[in-house]
């Protein structure tokens, strides 16, 4: 259960990254104020799955940490490519 | 300046990428499948009931033991592995040159399983380590490449450092194809690096001997150097010497794993090794991310006692963290899956470079014998591989289990399977066929993948309801592998029409 909210944690980060960059801004507008929380998150969720992998376990935390966030990065980046693409095609 | 560091890194990151990049691309997918290297042989050996506790009883030990001593009257260096979370039975093994092979026994009653005769994972594993080339000559190469591929990475970091933070998780497959390529060349890269660093790394560290002169440089350090006793489990890659193994029948095992456990502080022991007076019984180590070697020595005549070997300094803690790493003999399966997971990220990530290299020459050199010999290789390994590894796995159900010399029938079906592949790949390239070669190979591994799963059924090798997790997970990866293939074949073929 721990590693789907360390997953879940990293999935919030990616999602936040990416929808901080001006590329995705274009076609996802935001506001300023969500842009400041968005930020704050992309900071926040990854020291807190790199919290709950060494509570997990300690030895190997680092190991579920780097391995979980790239999946996670992997997901959200094709999901992202999705929903651009859906949009993109939006009249 | 920036910029011409950037077009040096750029060209030194192409070519040493995909020079090297075409053999490590095959070391990467089998070290991949090395992770399951255990599972891939319980496949490949079905005869093998996996239903029992993994704690031997103490008929099962002696009836290994017997077995053991039986092995070593044929002069084989046999040794016992006992019951794992991942492997729960005993195995009395022999190292052949290649692979550990050797009788199963049942963990609970000691009875021999007609198991076929198979490399199982460990084929993989010694494709991932030596090539299949031995201990001197694969080893050093694949070393050497291990070199290489830090190179490779450290330019690559160079070339995208800039772009490497907005462009994080940036992937475009319904772009331009070469833009397409490139993302999932730069998603699988920046998103995998942390991975890619640490098992180059420790994979290059662990071997880095072998890129050094095997022996000692001063004939006055050579003469230093005691003859080592063989005090150690044998090393993968180590042939032992060709003398007399044969010693007495060893006293009741059971209370000597006890002792050494106790000794230890081991929740479980491991492997138990004999040489012709003692037995070492080394300690478990798939809990921790530490690859230990520490062992219990007793008399092989009476089981007493002689010594125990417990590491402890800051130095081989880190040699044995740095292997333990790399070997992920973890008993955790998320971890595993982790594992595999990125190397089979990693695996994409080398070959979407060796299909950008060929992509971005095809315009100017596309009709140089040189460019066409590059893409008939890289068919060979990017589809010849998995055809092969498919192919294998149909020759373990199609062969007949009890063939003589089935071992390696099953791994010359694999090579004969890649050679064709190659071949073909190499005379199309020269045809200038190579864009249908791809189509015809993709759609030829689409009908291997995705037929295993029905030989399986076919010939009836094991049941389906019960210890069968094994046979739908491979079966399960199989059919997802043949799938890609087939959407990949379709794409071209809309694409060239």
């Amino acid at each position: 259960m721990i590693s789907l909210y360390v997953f879940v944690a990293w999935a919030c980060a990616f999602w936040a990254h990416e929808r901080l960059q001006p590329r995705t801004c274009k076609l996802f507008p935001l506001a300023q104020s969500r842009r400041k929380a968005y930020q704050l998150l992309r900071f926040c969720w990854p020291v807190l799955a790199l919290f709950l992998c060494l509570y997990r376990d300690f030895e190997k935390g680092l190991l579920y940490w780097f391995g979980l966030g790239a999946l996670a990065g992997l997901a959200v980046s094709v999901l992202m490519a999705i929903l651009k693409h859906t949009q993109s095609r939006l009249p | 300046m920036r910029d011409t560091f950037r077009v040096h890194m750029g060209w030194l990151h192409s070519w040493v990428g995909f020079l090297a990049g075409l053999v490590l691309t095959c070391v990467f997918a089998t070290g991949t499948l090395s992770v399951f290297d255990k599972e891939i042989t319980q496949w490949m050996q079905p005869e093998v009931s996996l239903d029992k506790p993994p704690a031997p009883t103490a008929v099962a030990l002696q009836r290994a033991a017997e077995t053991m001593v039986t092995e070593q009257e044929k002069d084989l260096f046999a040794f016992i592995t006992l019951p794992s979370r991942r492997d729960p039975v005993i195995r009395v093994l022999h190292y052949d040159g290649h692979e550990f092979i050797g009788p199963v026994l049942d963990p609970v009653d000691g009875h021999r399983f007609p198991a076929r005769q198979t490399a199982g994972g460990q084929f993989f594993f010694d494709f991932h380590y030596a090539l299949r080339n031995g201990p001197v000559l694969g080893c050093t190469i694949v070393t050497l490449l291990g070199v290489c591929l830090l190179l490779t990475v450290g330019s690559g970091i160079a070339i995208q450092i800039k772009a490497m933070w907005p462009d994080l998780i940036l992937f475009r497959p319904f772009g331009a194809r070469p833009r397409a390529w490139l993302d999932a060349h730069l998603v699988t890269g920046v998103l995998f690096l942390p991975f890619l660093i640490m098992i180059t790394y420790t994979g290059t560290v662990i071997r880095a001997r072998d890129i050094l002169p095997p022996h000692p440089f001063l004939p006055a350090q050579q003469a230093a150097v005691p003859v080592p006793a063989p005090a150690t489990p044998p090393a993968k890659g180590n042939t032992p010497a060709p003398t007399s193994r044969t010693g007495p029948m060893p006293p009741p095992l059971g209370p000597l794993i006890s002792r050494a456990q106790e000794i230890m502080h081991a929740e479980r022991c491991e492997l138990i090794i004999f040489s012709k007076d003692q037995i070492r019984i080394f300690r478990n180590d798939d809990a921790s991310l530490f690859l230990t070697r520490d062992l219990v020595t007793f008399s092989r005549t009476d089981g007493h006692f002689i010594s125990s070997l417990i590491q402890k300094g800051a130095a081989v803690r880190t040699v044995e963290l740095l292997h333990g790493l790399h070997y992920a003999r973890f008993s955790s399966p998320l971890l595993s899956w982790l594992y595999f997971l990125s190397g089979m990220a990693c695996t994409v990530l080398m070959g979407s470079g060796l299909v950008l290299f060929l992509m971005k020459r095809r315009k100017t050199s596309g009709q140089m014998i040189l460019f066409q010999t590059a893409e008939g290789l890289t068919i060979g390994v990017l589809v010849g591989l998995p055809l092969a590894i498919a192919g294998l796995l149909w020759a373990n159900r199609l062969l007949p289990a009890h063939m003589p010399d089935r071992m390696h029938a099953e791994i010359q079906v694999f090579f004969a399977l890649w050679m064709l592949s190659a071949l073909h790949g190499l005379v199309c390239a020269f045809k200038n066929t190579a864009s249908s070669c791809w189509r015809t190979q993709l759609t030829g591994l689409a009908f291997v993948a995705l037929g295993l799963p029905v030989v399986d059924v076919l010939t009836h090798s094991h049941g389906w309801r019960h210890d069968a997790t094994r046979y739908y997970t491979l079966d399960a990866l199989i059919i997802l592998m043949g799938l890609v293939a087939l959407i990949i074949a379709r794409k071209l073929h809309r694409h060239a029409s």
